[in-house]
């Protein structure tokens, strides 16, 4: 079939808030803009910002490989006291969420405040590990 | 012998022959000469006149293969003109005190036999000079020029050639010699007019140029005086007194008038070298700027080769760019510079700072340090600023000229890095649609051709591959009981990637089904391999059912995928049991999500197996074809048979999407219960 691929928008707007990376994504997650997400979670981490909050506000579809990218950082953060953590996911990619099985693996949140103070909280307690593990 | 060699002995046999041939003509001039001291008929002069003209041309001949030597390089012609004519010089003023001879009117006497004979070695000397003098004179003149410049030359010889056959008549009218030689001196300028290789010579050439010119007229006219040539001259006419006019008349005149337009054309062109470099090297620059598209798929192939000429058009002693690529900060300097940016670099931060402060405004900026001009552009497409070309001189300032062209220059890398870009961009999209081409393939072959019959129930299943390959999966699996597994998987990922980990999985499906046909026996140890197996961003979602058909049971499990639906008395009841998805968690962890369905089964019961690619199908306005319209169009047709109902599904689907592109792949599985 020789369609063109379809070219669609997606972007990332880095906020930093006390020490949590809160990344605003904007668009479409699909298989092309994943790499460069990839790239893009893959500096974060590296340069040591484990504790990151994903805002899905502006975020209008997410595919497979998208969620992959998370998957792909997820452990590497846990072990170095970090966690990924989504707010504001949309109808659509709660739904997704549900389905997938993923809200079992990571924590969502109505907004950031609460998952940036989800964070908060943890450092103050610090032993919910062993669950997490 | 072979060919080769002959050939060389023909080379060299002919060139024996001429030097025969002028020996033998020099010696019957030797004869006439000694011959016309005792008889002086005029007759002897015709005849040595032609002789003369036979060993100049032989003479010629000789030393065309040195003459040619100068083909194209008249500043070196002209030098040897004047190195050849010193020695002319040398041996007339020698000659002239050699050779001893009275002169009565028009008559010319010699002493002695031997004056003859040194009158003819003198002669054979000059000739010799002043062919090699005349063969080089003429590769000057006929540099840089076309026909025209032989048509005028053999005009001049047609016109001298006259003038001499008729010497004896037309002397005899009043001052027709004179303006006959008028004529002469005019078609000699006519001639040396133009002369185009001064103008493109470098200052250095130019001086070259007039250095031996100056000599080589000041020989020239040494050799047509009297006080230096005097008794030689006077032996010469004796001689032939066609060579001593061709050599004094037409030759040595027409050097001299050459050599003058030579000289003044050089003197005239002087100031404005400078310019004519510059403008000389702009269009190098241009054209090698033309080069530089060729070049466009390397970044730093292209940079430097840029650089090189912005180096050399600014007269620059080093230089390199500094581009923010999406792969991070590179710096590319011309090959042949030294490291001068890791010297500078305090300096060249605090440019870059000033320079950001100002918003790149006017898109360059000078600064000097220490002696050192720095000059910093900005390199921008589509109004942002990707990196920057920085020159520096240590001499000099940038000039205005040196300035624009650096601009444009800048505005070339620009070009060109932003081109490489989108030349690789489309490499990358070329080569993910072959790519794709691949997966399809791969996944057409992947997915099942049979499907399991049976009197209980009938199978059908469609799938509609998206352009880049979704990843969607089915198998069946037929047990040794009879019983049947029906699968639906999507493999995360696109493309070839995930066509690949389709085939991996599909062998892991066969032999695990086999074992554990149990949906969460089966879904655990599918987990435990992937897991720990396949590449963590890679996961699976799939629903698996186990059809016990003794019984009408179905176990259904479902690992994160779309729920199944399963259409009861025209009731539509989605099957969504907790689960998780395959790959993405720990198996005891998904042993406690993962729930299965128990199902009886009765007659005309229907089961929908589908991807997201159903309910995610949009259509042009970005809808989704949703779950809304599949349950109200499975309400419509759950009474047709298995076939019809995959068939309604899939162009209900197709129809909605209508010309909006197909983003991921469809897999719809329908089983129908019979009994």
């Amino acid at each position: 079939m020789g369609k063109k691929i379809q070219e669609k928008n997606f972007d990332v707007k880095i906020e930093e808030k006390n020490s949590i990376k809160v990344l605003n994504l904007e668009g479409y997650l699909d298989a092309y803009t994943a790499l460069k997400f990839e790239e893009l979670m893959g500096e974060i981490v590296k340069s040591g910002g484990y504790k990151i909050v994903v805002n899905m506000k502006n975020l209008s579809y997410i595919s497979s490989a998208g969620f992959g990218v998370f998957m792909a950082f997820v452990d590497e953060v846990r072990k170095n006291n970090g966690d990924i953590k989504f707010c504001c996911l949309p109808k659509k990619i709660d739904e997704i969420f549900e389905l997938l099985g993923f809200k079992h693996i990571f924590e969502t949140y109505k907004d950031d405040d609460t998952a940036i103070k989800s964070f908060e909280k943890e450092t103050r307690k610090d032993v919910r590990k062993g669950k997490k593990k | 012998m072979n060919s080769e060699n002959s050939k060389i002995f023909e080379g060299k046999s002919h060139f024996i022959q001429q030097i025969l041939l002028a020996l033998g003509l020099s010696f019957i001039l030797l004869a006439i000469t000694l011959v016309k001291k005792v008889f002086p008929f005029s007759i002897f002069d015709f005849v040595s006149g032609i002789v003369v003209t036979a060993l100049l041309i032989t003479v010629i001949l000789i030393v065309q293969p040195f003459a040619n030597k100068f083909e194209k390089k008249p500043v070196e012609g002209i030098k040897f003109i004047s190195i050849f004519l010193l020695p002319l010089v040398g041996i007339s003023f020698a000659f002239k005190n050699f050779i001893n001879l009275q002169k009565e009117g028009n008559l010319i006497n010699f002493r002695s036999y031997s004056d003859i004979v040194l009158t003819n070695v003198y002669c054979l000397i000059y000739i010799f000079l002043a062919s090699v003098v005349f063969s080089i004179f003429l590769k000057v003149l006929y540099f840089g020029r076309g026909r025209e410049v032989k048509i005028k030359f053999v005009a001049s010889l047609i016109f001298f050639a006259i003038i001499e056959l008729f010497k004896g008549v037309l002397e005899n009218i009043a001052f027709l010699p004179q303006i006959l030689l008028i004529i002469q001196l005019l078609l000699f300028m006519w001639i040396s007019f133009k002369i185009p290789w001064v103008i493109g010579l470098p200052k250095r050439e130019k001086y070259k140029v007039l250095l031996y010119s100056f000599f080589a007229m000041f020989f020239s006219f040494l050799l047509q005086s009297p006080f230096i040539t005097g008794n030689s001259s006077e032996a010469m006419k004796f001689y032939s007194s066609f060579l001593f006019s061709f050599t004094h008349f037409y030759f040595q005149p027409f050097l001299i008038v050459y050599l003058l337009f030579a000289f003044g054309s050089a003197i005239f062109h002087l100031p404005t070298t400078e310019i004519y470099e510059r403008k000389v090297t702009e269009l190098y620059t241009l054209q090698n700027i033309g080069k530089l598209v060729a070049q466009v798929l390397d970044v730093k192939e292209f940079s430097e080769t840029a650089l090189g000429i912005a180096m050399e058009i600014t007269n620059s002693k080093s230089a390199w760019i500094e581009l923010e690529l999406p792969t991070g900060v590179e710096i590319y300097h011309s090959p042949r510079v030294d490291d001068e940016f890791k010297i500078l670099t305090n300096e060249i931060d605090l440019i870059k700072n000033k320079f950001a402060m100002q918003n790149f405004k006017g898109r360059y900026l000078t600064e000097n340090f220490e002696g050192k001009n720095i000059l910093v552009i900005s390199l921008i497409t589509h109004g942002k600023n990707f990196g920057f070309m920085y020159l520096v001189k240590s001499d000099k300032m940038f000039d205005d000229d040196e300035i624009n062209l650096s601009l444009a220059l800048a505005d070339q890398i620009a070009i060109g890095v932003e081109n490489s870009r989108l030349i690789q961009e489309l490499i990358e999209k070329e080569r993910l649609t072959r790519e794709f081409e691949l997966a399809r393939q791969m996944q057409n072959r992947l997915l099942s051709k049979f499907l399991p019959t049976s009197d209980k129930f009938e199978i059908s299943v469609s799938f509609v591959p998206a352009f880049e390959v979704g990843g969607d999966y089915y198998d069946f699996i037929v047990h040794g009981n009879n019983n049947i597994s029906v699968i639906v998987a999507d493999v995360s990922g696109k493309g070839v990637s995930a066509a690949f980990y389709m085939a991996q999985i599909k062998g892991i499906f066969q032999s695990l089904a086999k074992v554990y046909p149990k949906p969460l026996e089966f879904l655990s140890k599918l987990n435990e391999i992937v897991f720990s197996q396949v590449d963590r961003k890679f996961f699976i979602t799939l629903v698996y059912a186990y059809f016990d058909l003794k019984n009408n049971i179905v176990q259904i499990a479902r690992a994160g995928h779309s729920p199944p639906i399963l259409v009861e008395d025209g009731k539509v009841n989605y099957l969504k049991s907790p689960g998780v998805a395959i790959g993405l968690i720990q198996t005891d962890l998904l042993k406690k999500f993962v729930k299965t369905v128990k199902l009886k089964l009765k007659k005309d019961d229907v089961l929908v197996f589908y991807s997201d690619g159903v309910v995610e199908a949009m259509n042009e306005r970005n809808e989704e074809f949703g779950y809304e319209r599949l349950e109200k169009l499975l309400c419509e047709v759950h009474r047709k048979n298995s076939e019809e109902i995959v068939k309604a599904i899939l162009d209900n689907v197709v129809n909605h999407q209508g010309k909006a592109n197909q983003i991921d792949d469809i897999t719809v599985l329908v089983v129908k219960w019979k009994k």
